[in-house]
């Protein structure tokens, strides 16, 4: 269950209620478009914001803080999702009632995230700058350490390259390097006044609580005008680009992109399940199973984007063979080849993620977050309406997918 | 078989325990209210295990690397061809499996049919079925899994601070074992091995979420069907010095930026299960007010350029061994080990600050609490240290009764400059 609530024009707050937790959790997302002009600034911007505020000084002491808080989680950092590219400034804490000596942690971590997030100090320290832009220049770099990521982040860069969804969310190497302190300001001024901002608080208080503590420490922000970025769904390939890469790498990675367009995200959901989703679908069973070809091969669909995605890891020497075997479940998506079994575990086995969902807080906000600037649907709704899609949607469903881009990672 | 039940008042949780005749340990904890139910059916037998007496043998059996996950991935194949998953999906439960040093975990958690999903689990973990060539179609797949583990840089770290330290306990030994071990492997191996330790003495059952404990109990009794406890199964470990192996050791690989542990070899290790816990607690505390977030030498490495925020130190052990490590990525993981050893004869000279052990003992008090707010985190954390002979509702007490002279002692045995080794992975270009 989500209550929204208008704190004012442009800021809401959504209250989830939980009591069956130890912690409380508090979220806000400043929402920006995903463009590439402003990527590095909102990648880099609550880097620079973690290391101290006018309240509390430096690192050290901000780290003081959340440890007095009983090892407070405090996160920052920016994520996209579609073209929204949103920056994420949050808390978790031990509950009130589990408090030691019985303070009152729930207001002082709501008061300390917003001091953060908002008692800025009026120019930002030249050599902070530079240490966080060396590390998040480090961070673009690494990127390649994890393969199987960095698979699946340039399969969506070939995929979307003529896309705003092509652009990374931490940034590019060179936009970082050009960032000066002035500028970064600039930034921070204009989107903490201007963005749509969506604050989550979640777990054992009141709604009651919530606003009035929400309200207290965002007096300071101004109304602005609640326009989200919106989502662009690209059109269905007319024909199939083929990106091959190579790293000193000793597994290969095969990962493919499908674009999904005018598809019910429902059915489609059932479809991606089927296909590649758990360990009962054509995917897990064929490629890894049956034919060995891979240690891990499954697909995932991105209901906001439309587009669905298959990742695997395979001898490079497979590569045929697991790019087959991989059409060819499709093409049994494709023309109806599903068999109520297959169908009714899917089903199961998805409506189990979902109502996963409920036993956590960070996952519980996540899923509402996600939903930040559309009909927010329940969760209980949601469930229910997945729950009655039909072997037949699924069917209609097919014909609203189809392979985009093939990206092959192979060793020198 | 009775059920007895502990509540934890001041944590809002209880658990139901009891032993079968077989030997098997059985821990039910309810949790009112979560849609999720978890359970995890372990063997206290992991990649370490690689030399042990069978019961009523007198001979040492030895067995190649890698046999604990070989077994970890097979016993999930069924007779007629289909695989455990096959049954857990008709209920759609998401199951899984792990292997450890020390544990070998078969696992699910579901939201509806947590019944017949348990009756599956206790089902066909028991019921082992390897044949030749289902053996030889499996090396193919683990050997895809160790070549990705090979690839990956962290876990090409971590092995190589444990070779470092080791020299001849197999804790220095990946836990898949190697592409070259796991070929040895074969079916009366599997069997051998299988037999040995999946018996239910060997073994625990934890089940958590909204469900019955009686039901539960039924269950168990319909499905474990051996009854004789066949007696202690001898672990047998090689002699391992005080003293590490080799003080550095260093690898290139596809990684941006190099990455260290900085690995110090504990000299204490084994006694009570409290012990343990309290040696974990003890730990944790000083590694955190040596190197945590909080502490000088992180300010002086991260302003100065030397790590970036990927940065902390954990501890880690078994039964048999343990060490702390210190991990990180940044250009000079040398200078960076120096100012760690510089740090440490400071804190040895002037002695451990009390806020930051006051801080610490807080910090360790909320990680204790928001794992209770995981199912599967806290499930996994509370079969591992029952299989140690721990209870892990031990863990707030002894944090509140831990004090400033115990972590002082406890620094100075685990922070020494001679059991500290640095293991590097670099660039490759």
């Amino acid at each position: 269950m989500v209550e929204k609530y208008l704190i004012k024009e442009g800021i809401n707050l959504y209250f989830i209620p939980n009591f069956k937790f130890k912690t409380f959790l508090s979220s806000v997302y400043i929402h920006r478009p995903l463009d590439e002009s402003e990527a590095s600034l909102n990648a880099l911007l609550p880097q620079v914001l973690r290391r101290g505020n006018k309240t509390y000084k430096d690192l050290t002491q901000i780290q003081k803080k959340c440890e007095d808080l009983y090892g407070a989680h405090l996160f920052m950092y920016s994520q996209k999702k579609a073209e929204t590219h949103s920056i994420v400034s949050g808390i978790e804490t031990v509950s009130d009632n589990f408090a030691l000596y019985k303070e009152g942690i729930l207001e002082d971590s709501l008061k300390f995230l917003f001091d953060v997030l908002l008692n800025v100090v009026d120019e930002f320290d030249e050599d902070i700058l530079k240490q966080e832009k060396d590390n998040l220049i480090e961070r673009i770099k690494g990127l390649i350490n994890d393969k199987r990521n960095y698979a699946y982040n340039r399969l969506i860069q070939e995929m979307c390259k003529n896309e705003r969804y092509g652009v990374c969310e931490l940034g590019t190497v060179e936009r970082v390097s050009q960032i000066t302190a002035k500028g970064l300001m600039a930034h921070y001024k204009k989107i903490i006044t201007e963005s749509p901002i969506d604050i989550f608080v979640s777990g054992n208080l009141s709604k009651e609580k919530a606003i009035e503590l929400v309200k207290k420490y965002t007096g300071a922000l101004p109304e602005r005008r609640a326009q989200y970025p919106g989502v662009v769904i690209g059109d269905l390939p007319k024909e199939v680009r083929y990106v091959e890469e190579k790293l000193d790498v000793t597994q290969g990675k095969l990962s493919m992109g499908y674009r999904v367009k005018g598809a019910d995200e429902y059915a489609m959901i059932l479809f991606n399940t089927i296909f590649g989703g758990s360990t009962t679908s054509k995917l897990f069973l064929n490629v890894r199973e049956k034919l060995s070809l891979a240690y891990y091969a499954s697909s995932g669909y991105d209901r906001y984007k439309g587009i669905m995605t298959v990742n695997s890891g395979i001898e490079f020497s497979n590569y045929q063979k697991a790019l087959d075997e991989i059409n060819l479940q499709f093409s049994y998506m494709k023309n109806k080849n599903i068999t109520q079994e297959e169908f009714d575990q899917a089903m199961l086995s998805i409506i189990n993620s979902y109502k996963s969902l409920y036993d956590g807080l960070r996952s519980l906000e996540s899923f509402y977050a996600a939903q930040c600037g559309r009909d927010m649907v329940d969760l209980e709704t949601f469930i229910d309406k997945l729950s009655k899609v039909t072997l037949e949607d699924v069917f209609c469903a097919s014909e609203n997918v189809e392979l985009d881009t093939v990206y092959f990672l192979k060793g020198i | 078989m009775e059920l007895k039940k502990t509540t934890y008042s001041e944590l809002g949780e209880s658990v139901y325990t009891t032993t079968h005749e077989s030997g098997l340990k059985i821990y039910i904890m309810p949790k009112k209210g979560f849609s999720k139910s978890y359970a995890v059916f372990a063997t206290k037998y992991g990649s370490i295990n690689t030399d042990f007496v069978v019961p009523g043998e007198n001979e040492v059996t030895t067995v190649p690397d890698g046999v604990a996950h070989f077994l970890e991935h097979k016993v999930f194949e069924e007779e007629d061809g289909k695989n455990a998953f096959d049954r857990f999906a008709k209920y759609g439960a998401s199951a899984n499996a792990f292997t450890s040093f020390a544990m070998t975990a078969y696992l699910f958690s579901c939201t509806d049919y947590f019944y017949e999903n348990l009756d599956i689990l206790l089902d066909y973990v028991q019921k082992p079925y390897f044949t030749y060539e289902n053996v030889e179609k499996e090396k193919g797949i683990i050997a895809q899994e160790i070549r990705m583990y090979n690839d990956s840089p962290d876990n090409v770290l971590y092995f190589n601070a444990l070779k470092c330290l080791y020299k001849n306990h197999p804790a220095r030994i990946e836990i898949a074992g190697s592409v070259e071990s796991i070929m040895e492997i074969d079916k009366d191996i599997l069997y051998k091995c299988y037999n040995t330790f999946y018996h239910p003495s060997n073994m625990v059952l934890y089940v958590v979420g909204d469900v019955d404990e009686n039901k539960v109990l039924e269950l168990v009794k319909k499905n474990i069907r051996q009854n004789q406890n066949p007696g202690e199964i001898k672990q047998i470990f090689p002699h391992e010095p005080e003293e590490i192996n080799e003080p550095y050791m260093e690898k290139r690989l596809n990684t941006s930026i190099p990455k260290f542990i900085i690995g110090f070899k504990d000299s204490e290790v084994g006694g009570s299960g409290r012990d343990m816990l309290k040696r974990e607690i003890e730990s944790s505390i000083i590694i955190e007010i040596l190197s945590g977030r909080s502490s000088p030498l992180y300010k002086k490495l991260y302003e100065g350029g030397l790590v970036t925020s990927s940065f902390g130190g954990y501890y880690n052990y078994e039964e048999s061994f343990g060490w702390a490590a210190i991990q990180g990525e940044g250009n000079d993981p040398k200078k960076v080990k120096e100012l760690v050893l510089e740090e440490i004869e400071n804190i040895k000279e002037n002695g451990i600050d009390k806020e930051a052990f006051e801080r610490q003992k807080k910090v360790l008090y909320g990680q204790f609490l928001r794992m209770l707010n995981s199912l599967e985190g806290f499930g996994n954390e509370f079969v591992g240290a029952t299989l140690r002979g721990s209870n892990l509702f031990d863990y707030p007490h002894i944090v509140r009764e831990v004090s400033l002279d115990d972590v002082t002692k406890r620094f100075n045995t685990l922070f020494r400059n001679d059991r500290c080794a640095l293991s590097v992975v670099l660039p490759s270009n």
